[in-house]
């Protein structure tokens, strides 16, 4: 019992410092709004429709919705894809999909913590309750 | 003596026969260079027998921007009549005056069939002939050393809506330029800044079941709006009451109850009228409990407002404005307020535009029969599958931005704001390359004058176009494009209450050596990928024909592109609108709160006035406020130089009320100067009742600077050059009516 709540606390402090850690990073990054979408809409809408034919669109969430849906990090908890949405900015995803997908093959190079803070902030400058909300096509 | 009724399209009197005198005469001084092009025109062919039905081909009209349906009668490869198509579902048969003087615009002598490279001055009108390989070598040179001195940033592109400028914009994408000038900040993008922030988006109208409809300024019934004019007047037949607010009465006035407003005080009235609705208790409480946000806060903002403050504004008196406000609650929810379109007048303009979404959300006027409503759209074209676009691309050199302007649409840009940057020199970097197409600013854009100093700033200036319009006439080199009738253009749909994809296509041959945008920028992007490295060449991203991008249009649809060109249009099954969902709430509006905001967060938190707070008129005593419009048969500054068009109405007048015409002693068809702080020019006198005597009304897109417009030239004044430049603060849309101008005897 106290091994196992050992363990949550040290999942939980872990997950927090990733969570600080990966904060604190993306700060450091100068967000690419226009790659964001352009990945949004040409690999996240493209898998969605192919996937469960519906889309995502920036203006489906709030600003805080898009926030925590993000910082969690939490892509799917139905255990039918990969549970990480840095995942699927990754270079390793990119890399496995970059014969079929122009913005993944264009996009290759750049570091997977840079495309997060790029999609990262086209969700959230596109969310509903923003200045600009965005469709995903 | 004109009568004093609205002016409407009397026979133009010009026979084929006096058409072809006047074509054959085009070429008679071939002295001048202008004149030898004109001779070469006469090449073209024209209708030279009686006209007989001949082929008929489906296409869309473009000589607005409506796309109304027709049919285009076709013999022996000459376009002889042109009629509206009786299966749009949105025409209905219908064409106006326009849409049949098309064949004027494919045969008019003016015409620019061959590409032109200037040789004398800018506008001086000189011009050498220039085959199509020498005019890509040319403007790829000019365009490398702006690239090469400036970076592509140093090049803006402006062009005027149409289904092709799509094109225009993706070259100026892969360019990499981030400046862009577009059509909405000319026109409409105060009024969509409005609504935005009131209620996420501008709603359609349903003017057939309306019972009261409600229209500022919006000139339908002489506009371009042919197809929803056949709503309109639809709705008045079925009993609906037309009130049209407007300091001049036009046709659509005519229709209605007119109510000659004190210019720039529209606000006053909506506000009053708001404080009726609240004060009487007549607003719709269910719809403003379950769909709005914000009530108590408006309560207690337009207690200020009170009728009688609006009359000493508006000089609407207080009876009508609180009549106004009982029978539009008797009315609803089967109210429409309209939005209109050409909101370019006040500087205030978004803050007015909120007004009228709050009103109709007060009526309950949204999402039911008779009222307001979103239209989702049944039927869309699939996207075509482009290469991607650079993302790395540096900011806009005007600033227009978040920072600047945080509500606008910033790939549209403001030209307002645009024009100052380059001549107070506050741009962030020069911008020396000007690339148009089909625009024409010297013509669209408040203060001429000042058009003409930015152009003179400018290194190199390419104008794709049909017509040696005024600003086209100010460039370097013009390329010519095809006509709408010579082309197959991306497939559309309506907005509105009526569902279908149109196709536009070309009916005959193009005249002499025009081309396609695509194909025009197919030749330009070969030329630009022999001087340099782009991240995406164009010969790789322009690697296709119109019918491939049609094809991928269609891709998702049940149609297939024959049956399209052989019907003109595809009707899908199911019309009819769906209403409710947001009245319910599941749906929920593209606003902060997802509701209908009377207190806009937005605005807010932006720094605007959350609530609209009316501005007192400062006026200048002895002048009169300008304000512009249209006729029926003209549309912006395109067309007054077609020779069906211009018959109909030759040049343009002031409109002057007859009792300040007495002071000062002006006889009706007499010349005046019109002078403003920029600009002056002369123009004839039309001396009518229908216009207040504190206004000036001058119509749009004449006292042209080209004489390569041989039909138009010499003929009117331009508004442009007496307008002030003026904007909207919050879209930087450019308010057109703020400008004063005084009358004087010639």
């Amino acid at each position: 019992m106290r091994s196992s709540k050992l363990i949550l606390a040290g999942l939980t402090l872990a997950a927090l410092l990733f969570t600080v850690v990966g904060d604190a990073f993306a700060a450091d990054i100068k967000a690419n709004k226009k790659r964001g979408q352009v990945y949004f809409r040409m690999v996240c809408t493209a898998c969605h429709v192919d996937m469960s034919g519906t889309t995502i669109p920036p203006a489906g969430r709030t600003m805080a919705e898009w926030r925590t849906y993000l910082d969690a990090d939490k892509h799917d908890v139905s255990g039918k894809s990969n549970p990480s949405v840095r995942y699927y900015l990754s270079q390793a995803y990119r890399d496995s999909i970059k014969d079929q997908n122009k913005a993944a093959k264009k996009f290759l190079s750049v570091p997977g913590e840079q495309l997060y803070a790029d999609v990262y902030q086209f969700a959230v400058t596109g969310a509903k309750d923003s200045d600009t909300p965005a469709t995903c096509n | 003596m004109k009568p004093d009724l609205p002016k409407q399209g009397a026979p133009s009197g010009l026979s084929r026969r006096g058409f072809l005198t006047l074509c054959a005469g085009a070429g008679a001084g071939a002295a001048m260079p202008w004149r030898s092009f004109r001779a070469a025109s006469r090449e073209l062919k024209v209708p030279a027998h009686s006209w007989s039905r001949g082929e008929v081909i489906p296409s869309t009209c473009n000589m607005c921007v409506n796309r109304c349906g027709i049919q285009c009668h076709v013999v022996d490869g000459v376009l002889e009549k042109i009629d509206g198509d009786s299966r749009n579902p949105k025409t209905a048969g219908g064409t106006c005056a326009k849409g049949q003087a098309g064949i004027m615009a494919l045969y008019d002598p003016d015409r620019i069939t061959h590409p032109l490279i200037r040789v004398g001055n800018r506008g001086e009108g000189k011009w050498r002939r220039a085959s199509w390989e020498e005019a890509f070598e040319y403007t790829a040179d000019h365009i490398d050393k702006i690239i090469e001195k400036h970076g592509p940033e140093g090049l803006l592109f402006s062009s005027c809506t149409d289904l092709t400028e799509v094109f225009f914009i993706k070259f100026g994408k892969y360019l990499g330029t981030p400046n862009f000038a577009r059509h909405a900040t000319l026109c409409l993008a105060s009024r969509n800044v409005g609504y935005f922030a009131t209620m996420g988006g501008v709603p359609d109208a349903d003017l057939v079941n309306a019972k009261y409809i409600l229209m500022f300024g919006a000139n339908r019934m002489e506009s371009f709006e042919l197809p929803h004019n056949r709503d309109l007047i639809t709705g008045l037949q079925n009993g609906a009451r037309l009130v049209v607010v407007d300091p001049r009465m036009t046709v659509t006035a005519s229709k209605g109850e007119w109510l000659p407003i004190r210019p720039r005080t529209d606000m006053a009235l909506t506000l009053a009228l708001m404080h009726v609705l609240i004060k009487e208790d007549l607003y719709d409480r269910e719809f403003v409990a379950g769909v709005t946000t914000g009530f108590e806060e408006l309560k207690a903002h337009v207690k200020q407002y009170t009728p009688e403050w609006a009359e000493k504004e508006t000089g609407i008196p207080a009876r009508t404005i609180v009549r106004m406000a009982r029978e539009m609650a008797a009315a609803a929810p089967a109210v429409v307020v309209y939005p209109g379109r050409r909101s370019s007048w006040y500087t205030n303009d978004a803050q007015f535009r909120r007004t009228l979404p709050m009103l109709m959300a007060l009526l309950g006027a949204f999402d039911t029969r008779g009222a307001s409503f979103f239209n989702a759209g049944k039927v869309k074209p699939g996207s075509f599958d482009w290469e991607l676009e650079p993302v790395e691309v540096p900011p806009r050199f005007d600033g227009f931005d978040e920072e600047k302007f945080p509500l606008a649409h910033h790939e549209d840009g403001g030209y307002i704001n645009l024009r100052d940057s380059i001549l107070n020199g506050t741009g962030k970097y020069p911008v020396k390359g000007w690339m148009l197409y089909k625009q024409n600013t010297l013509a669209s854009v408040a203060d001429s004058a000042k058009t003409m100093r930015m152009m003179e700033t400018m290194d190199f200036i390419c104008a794709i176009d049909i017509q040696p319009s005024q600003t086209a006439w100010m460039a370097d080199i013009i390329l010519p494009e095809t006509l709408y009738l010579e082309r197959l253009d991306p497939l559309w749909t309506p907005s509105g209450t009526t569902q279908y994809v149109g196709i536009r296509q070309p009916v005959v041959k193009p005249q002499g050596e025009a081309r396609t945008l695509l194909e025009i920028l197919q030749g330009l992007g070969a030329a630009l990928d022999k001087r340099r490295e782009f991240e995406t060449p164009f010969s790789e991203v322009f690697n296709f024909t119109m019918e491939d991008y049609v094809d991928a249009q269609l891709k998702k649809l049940p149609v297939d592109r024959a049956t399209l060109a052989k019907e003109g249009l595809w009707i899908p099954p199911g019309q009819g609108l769906e209403l409710g969902a947001y009245r319910s709430g599941s749906k929920q509006f593209k606003t902060p709160s997802g509701k209908i905001e009377f207190v806009s967060e937005r605005f807010r938190r932006n720094g605007y006035d959350p609530l609209p707070v009316y501005e007192p008129v400062i006026e200048e005593p002895g002048r009169q406020r300008l304000v512009t419009g249209r006729y029926a048969w003209f549309t912006h500054a395109s067309n007054q130089n077609n020779i069906w068009l211009n018959a109909l109405h030759p040049e343009n007048e002031v409109w002057i009320n007859p009792d300040l015409a007495k002071e000062k002693k002006i006889e009706d068809g007499e010349y005046v100067k019109v002078r403003s702080p920029v600009g002056e020019i002369r123009i004839m006198a039309y001396v009518t009742p229908r216009i207040r005597k504190d206004t000036v009304f001058i119509t749009h897109g004449f006292g042209t600077n080209s004489t390569g417009q041989t039909t138009l030239y010499g003929k009117g004044g331009a508004d442009q050059v007496l307008m002030q430049d003026r904007a909207d603060t919050i879209s930087n849309n450019q308010a057109l009516h703020e400008t004063f101008v005084e009358i004087v005897m010639l």
